[in-house]
């Protein structure tokens, strides 16, 4: 037995002996960069703590929720002054100083941020985008920050997008202990424009409406949010069409086109937004997703109910530094009591491009809808500027809507081309061809939507 | 070591009474010209420059900034002659090097106290030749500084007027109408130290000429 054992032994020894030499030459490669490393210090300046002025708890709430600077992040010149640009941009503070002391150790460094709260009646003009909406110029209104507490905001504004258009007082109030809780009230008088086609000429309709409400907004994690509303609202179709076409304004009764009562209503609504967002900070149409519902009870003063919800997808894959990829998938359902100028319209901008705006769902609404959209994004003009000044795009949008009935067009689908122009006031406005992939009757062989901002 | 951050101490504690003011303590102690080579110089002289909070950043590791500007304005306030510059001041706290970064090079000194006195010094800048100059019309210097912790800049940025906010389903982007009109009529912001001079004023027949 021990004669035999003695190879055996001698082949077992082997592999040991390859591994304790693969060890010493492991040590011997790695052990000098693993001392070396240990003997570089760490030379990275680090925060070790906030100091706020003024130290009231309303402020000190205010620019914590807005700084992006935690104890321990790495600091240099360049974090700082992003971050006092973001304390600046957030519009609540009429000043933002930063400057910095040594901490406890070498490196640890305490930041002093003193603000002063901008607590003054403001003029302003801009945009606004409501993702689920679409886009919007604030072309004129007032704005008020901080008052009755730092964080407050109450606004009036007028406002034209691209199918609404009305006066609109908005409040927001910080609540609780929590970053991102508000009670929040909204005060409206709009007019939406609701589009039917005869043929090729497209009628307008406008739809009057009047709503209060008030809601209670919630941080869902650290990238969303959800609010609830409850509220009053009056809506009040016009009885008569309006269009322009042979050189003059054409005007003719609703009910030619519009299969369905056009008397006023009042609505008790129930509303439940949420939104929740990991889009890119600087460029959020590059990369990133974002995610919303919404759902809405509504009970009639005629006694009946509705109900409608949406649900909304997008993502932006970055495939170089300045082009991307986006996509969208979107579904909604309205149920069948719901009054047609509160369903979905579908078609054109928003929707499937290559077809005029609504002209999908018809003069009634569609209470169902499913969508996809694809786009390819890529500079024209400043192509290596992380916001190029000129960026061009391709897209394929897809998407198919139900009536009440069920009935339908099909399956639609459109695709084209179009650019986005950066301008210092509306930021991006945009020009997309759209050409008809299915065909239908009567309809346009190109359509040209002109907007503001992305197409989502 | 020590020894230097009981310097720096004493130096901030010397210092802090005018950084609570405001910076409002800095001031220009002297300003003259003199022609040398045909070219008009300017030689300035400041106390009290280095702020607490420039201080303390660039004791902590951070970078402060003065950012100087000498002009030479003629009758009507016409700007005949401008110099601008910038120095970076630096701090290495793990080779506790003192550094002043300038158009002309790195300067190393051996602390704050001798940081400030280094910045505090314009030392015959030269701005115009005396060509440009009429003998007998009346000239005067102005001088503009401006020290910010944190360095980089504090230009006229439009982050100023434009606020962004989001969440709750909606984005929006606003344009304050009334700062921008108001910033015609509005002085500097706070939290800074901030010099503009006035003169002097001075005929170039009589000017100093220096070798």
């Amino acid at each position: 037995m021990s004669i035999r054992s003695t190879p055996r032994g001698r082949q077992r020894g082997r592999p040991r002996l390859h591994f304790l030499v693969l060890v010493i030459l492991l040590l011997a490669t790695v052990g000098p960069v693993l001392a070396d490393q240990q003997d570089v210090p760490d030379r990275t300046l680090r925060l070790e703590s906030l100091s706020i002025v003024p130290d009231d708890p309303g402020t000190q709430a205010l620019v914590r929720r807005h700084l992006s600077l935690a104890p321990g992040s790495p600091l240099d010149v360049a974090a700082l002054n992003l971050a006092r640009q973001a304390l600046e941009e957030t519009g609540y503070f009429r000043d933002v100083f930063l400057y910095t002391a040594r901490g406890s150790s070498t490196g640890q460094v305490i930041l002093y941020v003193e603000v002063e709260l901008d607590r003054r009646l403001r003029f302003l003009t801009g945009y606004g985008y409501a993702p689920m909406d679409g886009w919007y110029l604030n072309l004129i209104g007032a704005r008020l920050l901080n008052r009755p507490r730092p964080g407050s905001e109450m606004r009036l504004a007028w406002r034209d997008g691209f199918h609404i258009r009305g006066l609109y007082l908005e409040g927001k109030l910080p609540t609780g202990e929590r970053a991102g809780e508000f009670w929040r009230g909204e005060l409206f008088s709009m007019t939406k424009a609701w589009f039917v086609y005869d043929q090729r000429e497209a009628w307008r309709q406008d739809i009057e409406q009047v709503s209060l409400r008030i809601g209670r907004q919630v941080p869902l994690g650290d990238n969303g949010s959800v609010t609830a509303w409850g509220g009053l609202s009056r809506v009040d179709p016009e009885d008569e069409l309006s269009a322009y076409f042979d050189d003059d304004d054409q005007e003719r009764p609703a009910a030619d086109l519009i299969p369905a009562s056009t008397t006023s209503v009042g609505l008790l609504d129930l509303w439940v937004e949420g939104e929740w967002s990991r889009r890119d900070p600087v460029r959020p149409w590059w990369s990133g997703t974002w995610l919303g519902a919404r759902l809405r009870a509504s009970h009639e003063g005629g006694g009946s109910a509705f109900a409608t919800v949406e649900l909304d997808a997008r993502r932006y894959w970055p495939l170089s530094d300045t082009m991307a990829l986006a996509g969208r998938a979107r579904g909604a359902h309205a149920t069948s009591d719901t009054p047609y100028h509160q369903r979905f319209q579908f078609g054109g901008v928003y929707s499937v491009r290559g077809y005029d705006f609504a002209y999908l769902s018809g003069p009634l609404g569609a209470a169902d809808l499913l969508q996809a959209n694809l786009e390819l994004r890529t500079p024209l003009l400043d192509r290596d500027a992380a916001l190029p000044r000129v960026t061009g795009l391709l897209f394929v949008d897809t998407g198919q809507c139900w009536n009440e009935g069920g009935s339908s067009f099909g399956w639609t689908m459109g695709a084209g081309y179009g650019v986005r122009v950066r301008l210092p006031w509306v930021q991006y406005l945009g020009l997309d061809v759209g050409y008809p992939i299915v065909k239908l009757d009567d309809i346009s062989p190109f359509v040209l939507n002109f907007h503001l901002g992305w197409s989502f | 070591m020590r020894l230097a951050r009981i310097s720096i101490a004493l130096l901030l504690l010397v210092m802090a009474p005018v950084a609570i003011a405001g910076g409002a303590g800095a001031s220009v102690v002297s300003a003259e010209v003199h022609a040398r080579d045909a070219w008009l110089h300017a030689s300035v002289q400041f106390a009290d420059l280095l702020d607490l909070r420039t201080a303390s950043t660039i004791d902590s590791g951070l970078s402060g900034v003065c950012a100087f500007e000498v002009s030479v304005l003629g009758p009507g306030d016409t700007a005949l002659g401008r110099r601008t510059w910038t120095l970076r001041l630096e701090h290495d706290l793990w080779e506790d090097r003192y550094v002043i970064v300038g158009p002309d090079g790195e300067t190393e000194v051996s602390g704050l106290a001798a940081m400030d006195s280094v910045v505090s010094r314009i030392d015959g800048v030269r701005l115009l030749p005396m060509s440009r100059l009429e003998p007998d019309v009346e000239y005067h210097l102005t001088v503009v500084v401006e020290v910010l912790p944190l360095a980089v800049e504090d230009q006229d940025r439009l982050s100023r007027y434009i606020s962004r906010r989001g969440g709750g389903t909606r984005e929006e982007l606003d344009l304050d109408l009334g700062s921008i009109f108001g910033r015609l009529f509005q002085g500097g912001r706070s939290g800074r130290t901030s010099i503009s001079h006035h003169g002097p004023t001075f005929r170039p027949r009589t000017l100093e000429v220096r070798p």
